[in-house]
């Protein structure tokens, strides 16, 4: 049992790590809402291109690759993805000539069937402007160090607020809301139950949410360690003159890899995978290894298997946040207790602040009947 | 069900259990597994209506 005294350091830790991320979170929680449903505000506003795909065989990723280069002449091809709910959907991801950053990439989205560029700059639809704010608030990588603390303190308020849940709740049944005895009391016992309920989910969303804000460190740590030793003895060779076609490249990771389907290409000459080797993440048709990937390096200038692997356990960490921080891995149904769940960490956020502001009003309060009587 | 809520774990506790094993469920199964998971992850918006609007 918690002393007193411990008990009011949880209560101010509680009080000020989550206010530190309420107006964070609420943003987050507003941006969040609409990224769960953002195929659909895709789909109503137009934004991304539509596809017809009745009768008609998908060109080749390497013809894909060819088409994205006439739209963008001059420009290297560094990402090749598929959209996996939508078939015919693809994007080259080009880099400009002599530019290995890829922050400075631009992405081509190709209708899969035609090899037609989409006349979309993908970075300027609406649903990219909010993932961006959500995720980086437009402020680059200091923006995502910035919400990896948000969400680090979220995680404080989580366990804080569990530690003072026990003592709190040890007189009262589980689900107890006191209506006719104010409003402060009203929320405070809202704020119990959304939050000792919500617990898991919240705890797993703000988790993985910190691991994803961290990927960029993660991938220069792959680049300067795993990579660098999967590639060591191509070190000090000279990049190649030419480099196989894409197609040849799949060729062999799918020879690596049986039943399995590439998801995404990294072609070489870009930081991810160096100069002499496409990268290939070949994922299941099921279960986890759908959502992870296996790593496959292949040799560039020859089509030949370099490494087919397991990433390694931090890049696995990364594949599996995305879908369990965004909801996004079964189907509709899961994306609408997604969306509630969002919308019960908004009212979490909102009684919260409204017990602050009560508190604050309280002490003002007393500290002016001091001074009357005082007077 | 009193004694239940009683405790002061005992439904936070099963209420985490249930939300892991559902998120875990829908990431490595599929199918007729979704439906569970579904189910499983309602519980705690579903519960958290039932006392909310109880009077």
């Amino acid at each position: 049992m918690a002393s007193p005294a411990s008990l009011r350091r949880w209560t101010t830790l509680h009080r000020w790590s989550s206010l530190f991320c309420t107006a964070n979170l609420l943003l987050l929680c507003v941006t969040g809402l609409l990224l769960i449903f953002h195929p659909e505000i895709d789909a109503m506003l137009g934004s991304m291109p539509e596809i017809q795909h009745e009768g008609k065989t998908l060109l080749s990723p390497g013809q894909l690759v060819e088409a994205a280069r006439q739209a963008h002449s001059g420009w290297a091809p560094a990402v090749y993805s598929e959209d996996e709910d939508h078939p015919g959907r693809v994007f080259v991801t080009m880099l400009p000539p002599g530019v290995q950053d890829l922050a400075k990439s631009e992405a081509v989205i190709l209708d899969g069937f035609t090899g037609k560029a989409a006349d979309v700059k993908l970075d300027e639809t609406f649903s990219m402007i909010v993932l961006n704010l959500h995720a980086n608030l437009f402020a680059g990588f200091l923006g995502e160090l910035y919400l990896a603390l948000v969400g680090i303190a979220f995680f404080v308020a989580l366990i804080s607020g569990v530690v003072i849940y026990a003592p709190f709740m040890r007189n009262f049944l589980f689900g107890m809301i006191r209506r006719e005895r104010g409003a402060r009391l009203f929320q405070l016992d809202l704020h119990n139950l959304l939050g000792i309920s919500t617990l898991a989910w919240c705890s797993v969303v703000c988790f993985t949410g910190i691991i994803l804000e961290l990927g960029k460190p993660l991938l220069m740590i792959y680049q300067s360690q795993d990579l660098a030793a999967m590639t060591a003895p191509f070190k000090d060779r000279p990049a190649p003159a030419g480099i196989v076609p894409l197609d040849r490249a799949i060729q062999t990771a799918q020879k690596a890899w049986p039943h399995h389907r590439m998801q995404f290409a990294v072609f070489p000459g870009t930081q991810l995978t160096g100069a002499h080797h496409f990268s290939l993440f070949m994922a299941a048709e099921t279960g986890l290894a759908k959502r992870v990937p296996k790593l496959t390096l292949v040799d560039a200038a020859t089509a030949e298997l370099t490494v087919a692997s397991d990433a390694p356990w931090y890049i696995q960490a990364l594949f599996v946040s995305g879908p369990l921080h965004f909801g996004d891995y079964a189907g509709t149904p899961l994306r609408v207790i997604w969306a509630l769940f969002t919308l019960l960490t908004i009212l979490l956020c909102i009684s919260g602040l409204y017990l602050f502001i009560a508190k604050l009003r309280g002490r003002r309060r007393e500290v002016s009947l001091l001074q009357e009587a005082t007077s | 069900m009193n004694s239940l809520r009683r405790s002061t774990w005992a439904i936070p506790a099963l209420l985490a259990f249930t939300s892991l094993a559902a998120l875990i469920l829908a990431l490595v199964a599929e199918g007729v597994w979704d439906l569970l998971s579904w189910a499983l992850l309602a519980l705690p918006p579903v519960l958290i209506g039932c006392f909310w609007l109880k009077r």
